[in-house]
């Protein structure tokens, strides 16, 4: 029941900062200088009738703080407002373009974990030979390069010299083939690792090489822990000592840096999605922020602040799941 | 000096010669014993010495030639162009290859852009505007992350409890979204790399004071604030004298891998649009704008990529360098 207990916890203190973004959200995009209709028309002409509906329509003409309590109160009914240039529902938006970006971090994810795991294991365990300078060299590029930059070096060797895998879009596995003019649904499986590769590889690249110097170091100081000793002086083979000894508390601080990390993650997913043409939340926003339409932006902002808290609860959950050493209910 | 004294503090029985073990040139030759560091400061002076060129160039020969003067010192050179204006049609060959390709001139080393300017003197150029947005808003947060996370560690209770969830709220924006948000709001619509600076500067304020927070929580409790406390010190008076001092060395560090960073994130900004803008170089815009000649030209989309590249990875090996020689751990 503990666990329980300590998830209700994390959950109230997350409130606060959730409220948090609410109100840099909302104070920045009332920030702007001049009449925010008129910005948000940029320019056209429109007669001061259409002006004085438009400002009813979004109230406003009442002052700031009665405003922000309007809206928080439609928020926590699940209404994010409605976007005026696209004269739709702010979460309807959302929800039809939430799929790509979710599909789009997660694997990044997968091929940060598959490849920082591994090369981080290899590393430590030849630390200072050769396999661990390249492995080290491979981390601080990583972490050096911008991941859009990456994305148009992938674009510029694999989709336009070699030709060998498409350049822009997404081809989404939870639609029919048909849509796709596929032959069916191998080809859609196929079509859809095509497309994902290379936006995954340019959005992932950050994250494994984070993760593998964190991976590096914790393995370096586990494999050097007073269990590992006693394990070697029962005669233990060192594989099994790596596997079942080492290996196992060394992922402990993973969890947290992937959970801390989704920040960067979600950052750079406006990027790649730019990049190759992706239209998930990363587009929209930029698009939003194209348009002013203040709505749309406010809602974005809000729900990627969401998803981030959301997403470092659910790592300290499984954190504390995992190791047995968290006492629930303490702070972290 | 300041450093010297936060050293001191962390190791145990200090020699009799603390200045020499542990000063500033002990810890500069520290870094440049170490090959990695020293190749990174190598890099970051290099970067450094050509934008100070660079900004001092061109700011002279506004002064010498007025204002709105078409010229700069560095063209009379050989090597350089004018880093902004567009050649006369017929004059520069646009879209031109570097120097090894077989249609290239070696009078524009890095070829020309779809203007026809000198991509060579472009990149050059670009440094300046790279680094002087790294440190400058570096700075920011770092002065305005010391003051919030020296007075909320130092204080305790509830001016902590306040200040660190609005930490907490900043934090859960990706800094990317946060900063495009601010900059397109502030500047009314019409971002440039002004607002960028400032938006990136204030973005980092909290991850500052986050770290000099907990710094100052372990120095609070020496026994030298006690000290000062029973000989009457204003707090405001401990806080200036003694606690930032001693916590000094980690957000050094800290702040030089942060430069390398907040380079990442503005070359994101200018390449989506909202960092410097058209014609100033700069590599994020170069990028941008070599984005449309993706198959005609691919050089154009290289070089500036692999100047960010370079540039970061020098302050990163610096960083790491310098981390490792004010680390008291790795010392003894």
């Amino acid at each position: 029941m503990g666990l329980l207990r300590y998830t209700a916890g994390r959950v109230v203190q997350a409130i606060p900062v959730l409220i948090g973004i609410t109100v840099i959200t909302f104070i920045l995009a009332n920030l702007a200088p001049g009449d925010p209709v008129r910005l948000m028309l940029q320019g056209q002409e429109v007669n001061q009738e259409v002006i004085a509906r438009i400002e009813r329509q979004y109230g406003l003409h009442r002052p700031l703080h009665e405003r922000y309590l309007t809206y928080m109160g439609n928020v926590l009914q699940g209404d994010l407002g409605h976007s005026i240039h696209r004269d739709r529902p702010v979460t309807a938006l959302l929800a039809q373009r939430a799929g790509p970006t979710l599909m789009l971090v997660l694997s990044a994810y997968a091929f940060a974990l598959a490849t920082a795991i591994p090369l981080g294991i290899i590393a430590a365990t030849r630390r200072n030979e050769p396999t661990d300078h390249v492995s080290r060299i491979v981390a601080l590029i990583g972490v050096s390069t911008p991941s859009f930059w990456i994305g148009i070096v992938l674009i510029l060797i694999f989709a336009i010299q070699l030709g060998w895998l498409p350049s822009s879009g997404l081809v989404y596995p939870w639609r029919s083939p048909d849509q796709y003019g596929y032959s069916g649904y191998p080809e859609l499986a196929y079509q859809t690792i095509r497309h994902l590769l290379l936006p995954m590889i340019a959005l992932g690249t950050l994250q494994m090489a984070t993760l593998m110097r964190v991976e590096r170091t914790q393995m370096i100081e586990s494999l050097q822990g007073e269990y590992v000793k006693l394990a070697r002086a029962y005669g233990v083979p060192e594989r099994t000592i790596l596997r079942k000894h080492a290996f196992q508390v060394a992922q402990l601080p993973i969890i947290t840096i992937i959970g801390l990390n989704l920040s960067t993650a979600l950052g750079g997913a406006v990027l790649t999605e730019y990049v190759f043409n992706i239209n998930g939340i990363g587009r929209l926003f930029l698009e939003a922020i194209q348009s002013l339409d203040y709505q749309l932006i406010m809602g974005i902002t809000i729900v990627i602040g969401t998803m981030f808290v959301v997403g470092v609860i659910i790592t300290d959950i499984s954190y504390a799941y995992i190791d047995p050493r968290v006492t629930y209910g303490e702070h972290d | 000096m300041a450093l010297g004294e936060a050293q001191t503090d962390e190791s145990h029985g200090p020699s009799e010669d603390v200045e020499a073990e542990y000063g500033w040139r002990y810890t500069f030759s520290k870094v440049m014993e170490d090959t990695t560091a020293r190749w990174g400061l190598y890099v970051v002076a290099l970067v450094l010495l050509v934008s100070t060129y660079t900004f001092i160039d061109s700011n002279l020969s506004q002064l010498t030639f007025g204002a709105f003067s078409d010229f700069t010192f560095a063209e009379t050179l050989p090597i350089f162009d004018h880093p902004e204006r567009i050649p006369p049609p017929g004059e520069g060959e646009e879209n031109m290859p570097p120097a090894f390709h077989a249609d290239g001139s070696l009078s524009n080393p890095l070829g020309t852009d779809p203007s026809g300017r000198d991509y060579f003197t472009r990149i050059v150029y670009g440094a300046q505007v790279s680094v002087s947005v790294g440190i400058v808003s570096t700075l920011i947060g770092f002065v305005g992350g010391t003051i919030i996370g020296a007075v909320s560690g130092f204080y305790g209770g509830r001016v902590d409890d306040a200040l660190m969830r609005m930490v907490e709220t900043v934090y859960a924006i990706p800094p990317l979204i946060l900063i495009i948000v601010f900059t397109v709001f502030v500047s009314g619509g019409s971002p440039d790399i002004t607002y960028a600076i400032l938006g990136v500067g204030i973005t980092f304020i909290p991850v500052f004071a986050r770290i000099i927070r907990s710094e100052v929580l372990s120095v609070r409790e020496m026994d030298y604030i006690e000290a000062a406390k029973a000989s009457g010190v204003k707090n405001r008076n401990i806080i200036r004298r003694h606690v930032i001092p001693n916590s000094f060395a980690p957000v050094l560090v800290y702040a030089t891998l942060q430069i390398g960073v907040t380079i990442l994130i503005v070359a994101g900004l200018s390449f989506l649009g909202y960092g410097a803008q058209p014609p100033t170089p700069d590599w994020g815009q170069m990028l941008n704008t070599s984005h449309g000649y993706m198959h005609s030209n691919v050089w154009l989309s290289i070089w500036p990529g692999l100047a960010i590249l370079v540039t970061i990875m020098g302050f990163n090996l610096f960083g790491d360098g310098l981390q490792d020689a004010l680390d008291p751990r790795i010392n003894d």
